[in-house]
């Protein structure tokens, strides 16, 4: 991968846009470049080994009968 | 009483009045559907407003109560509903070209309980393009502006929802809130607006966004008004999959008890460490505290996780169900989403499923920790909004990493949340503040958030270009 088709580069958004049969003006195009970024963050922050403790299954049952 | 404008009555000060035939449902139809007209224009709130439907309903409403049928609190008050509840025969656009001409054969389960409550519907409101893009300029309607001042931005995306209460175009409304979007309004709009527990309130029949963060609830002046709609709206769905099989609480009641012996965990690294903050903001929260602190309340700091651990998830789960929920149309007919929406939407895209399941487990410990925390307190303080309202077209990216939300961390974890008006800026704008609960304990946020209302004045201001006298009759 080139240095011009990073992950955040507007061409690879792009191109991702594209396989999911999506269009996008220059102006979104840039706005989501960033976006797109912050995600990927969001994503690596998260990422870590898990075991079935937290799975998230019942992550929403707040109520007990 | 001392006040002596139909408009200036909470729900909780009109209904007994209406109850006991003194104040005239007609007549209050009227008065709220005369400041439509003469101040909606100035505002946006309305996208469509119900003049011939809401005086019948008004009347049906009167006829009744005058036969002996009086049905509760809500019977004949002026209400009106973010336009992504459904409304059988009604248009409900999402404030989008691509929903324009979208009329639902069935009523959102909420419409048809205010509904048979007795409420009367004035109309549609301005929301952010399906609950997500905003503020906008590019879509069929404009965008809401501040009650306060019609130069700022109300917040979204329950905008027409915060400005109407706001400038007394309606006694309540209906928000939704996936991010913060019935709180935001709520504090730049100066009013109580509450986000219920996950499962309390039916979605069925609203324009989803983001299934597991979305949450329908109510927005009026007071947490007081809230509690009377919560009684109405807190009712179990069996149709609507995340809807909770739980004993309603009695909010009317509920709302009244004392909130002496109270303990308050206030998140300071929120405001303190996590994210910056206005020093406005900031005082009206220490000065509420010290309010708190005379209703006889304890007040302790407690942490839990960081702002951005809830922003990491939040965004990836919000993005991935929006985009599940919009993907179709979105490939069908981009050129009918407004550019913030299609944006917004389109971060869906780039998330992987492993990502998805990630923030999913994440929020599963985000939820375990703050019950750990509850254990200690039975009530959480943060800022609702770390500024006051911006100028209208200068809210720029509000989900940016760089400015996490005080408010997204409680629709990941389901919790009660509930923002009220602890006083003004210098220059005349609310302030803002956020209590949290513990799972389906709205009620007692409502309780401390109509203690502190009824302990300060704040709630005898009204936004005062808005004035039109109309008299109470009975007085």
């Amino acid at each position: 991968m080139s240095a011009e088709s990073t992950p955040q580069s507007p061409i690879t958004i792009d191109m991702k846009l594209a396989e999911y049969g999506l269009k996008a003006g220059p102006e979104t195009l840039e706005s989501l470049k960033g976006a797109v970024a912050d995600l990927q963050t969001a994503a690596k922050n998260i990422c870590k080994p898990r075991s079935y403790l937290e799975e998230p299954v019942h992550a929403l049952r707040l109520w007990k009968k | 009483m001392s006040k002596t404008n139909i408009h200036d009555l909470t729900i909780a000060e009109a209904a007994p009045l209406i109850a006991a035939k003194k104040l005239s449902p007609v007549e209050l139809t009227a008065t709220y559907l005369k400041r439509i007209e003469a101040f909606d224009g100035a505002l946006n709130a309305f996208i469509k407003v119900l003049p011939e439907a809401a005086m019948a309903s008004a009347r049906k409403a009167e006829a009744a109560i005058m036969k002996g049928e009086y049905k509760g609190p809500l019977h004949g008050v002026p209400i009106a509903l973010k336009d992504i509840y459904n409304t059988k025969g009604i248009a409900t656009t999402g404030h989008s070209a691509l929903y324009k001409d979208h009329v639902p054969a069935e009523d959102a389960v909420t419409t048809a309980l205010l509904a048979e409550a007795g409420t009367i519907l004035l109309g549609k409101l301005s929301t952010w393009e399906f609950a997500i893009g905003g503020t906008s300029f590019d879509l069929p309607w404009p965008p809401a502006k501040n009650p306060w001042n019609p130069a700022h931005d109300p917040a979204g995306s329950s905008s027409g929802s915060g400005a109407a209460i706001g400038a007394s175009l309606a006694m309540g409304t209906m928000g939704t809130d996936t991010g913060g979007s019935i709180r935001g309004p709520a504090a730049w709009c100066g009013i109580a607006g509450l986000k219920p527990t996950y499962g309390y309130v039916s979605r069925r029949g609203i324009l989803p966004l983001s299934f597991s963060l979305d949450h329908g609830g109510p927005m009026c002046w007071t947490s007081e008004d809230c509690a009377l709609m919560m009684d109405v709206l807190a009712k179990y769905d069996p149709i609507d999959p995340g809807s909770a099989d739980v004993t309603k609480a009695d909010f009317a009641a509920s709302v009244k008890k004392d909130v002496k012996g109270l303990k308050i965990g206030v998140v300071r690294h929120f405001f303190e460490k996590d994210a910056e903050i206005d020093p406005e903001i900031k005082a009206g929260i220490e000065a509420s505290l010290a309010t708190f602190k005379d209703l006889g309340c304890e007040i302790i700091d407690v942490t839990i996780a960081p702002l951005s651990a809830y922003a990491d998830v939040a965004a990836l789960i919000s993005r991935s169900e929006a985009f599940a929920f919009h993907e179709e149309t979105l490939k069908a007919s981009p050129e009918l989403y407004g550019e913030l929406a299609r944006q917004r939407i389109m971060m869906g895209a780039f998330i992987r499923a492993s990502d998805y399941v990630n923030a999913l487990r994440e929020r599963g410990v985000l939820i375990a920790q703050i019950a750990k925390v509850f254990e200690t307190v039975d009530i959480l303080v943060t800022p609702t909004m770390p500024t006051p309202a911006p100028k209208l077209g200068e809210l720029g990216n509000m989900l940016s990493r760089a400015r996490p939300s005080f408010t997204r961390p409680f629709n990941v974890t389901g919790s009660p949340a509930l923002s009220i008006c602890p006083g003004f800026t210098a220059s005349g704008l609310p302030l803002n503040m956020q209590l949290i609960g513990r799972p389906f304990q709205d009620d007692l946020v409502l309780r401390l958030g109509s203690a502190f209302e009824k302990a300060t004045a704040f709630r005898d201001t009204r936004p005062a270009q808005w004035a039109m006298p109309s008299s109470i009759a009975a007085e």
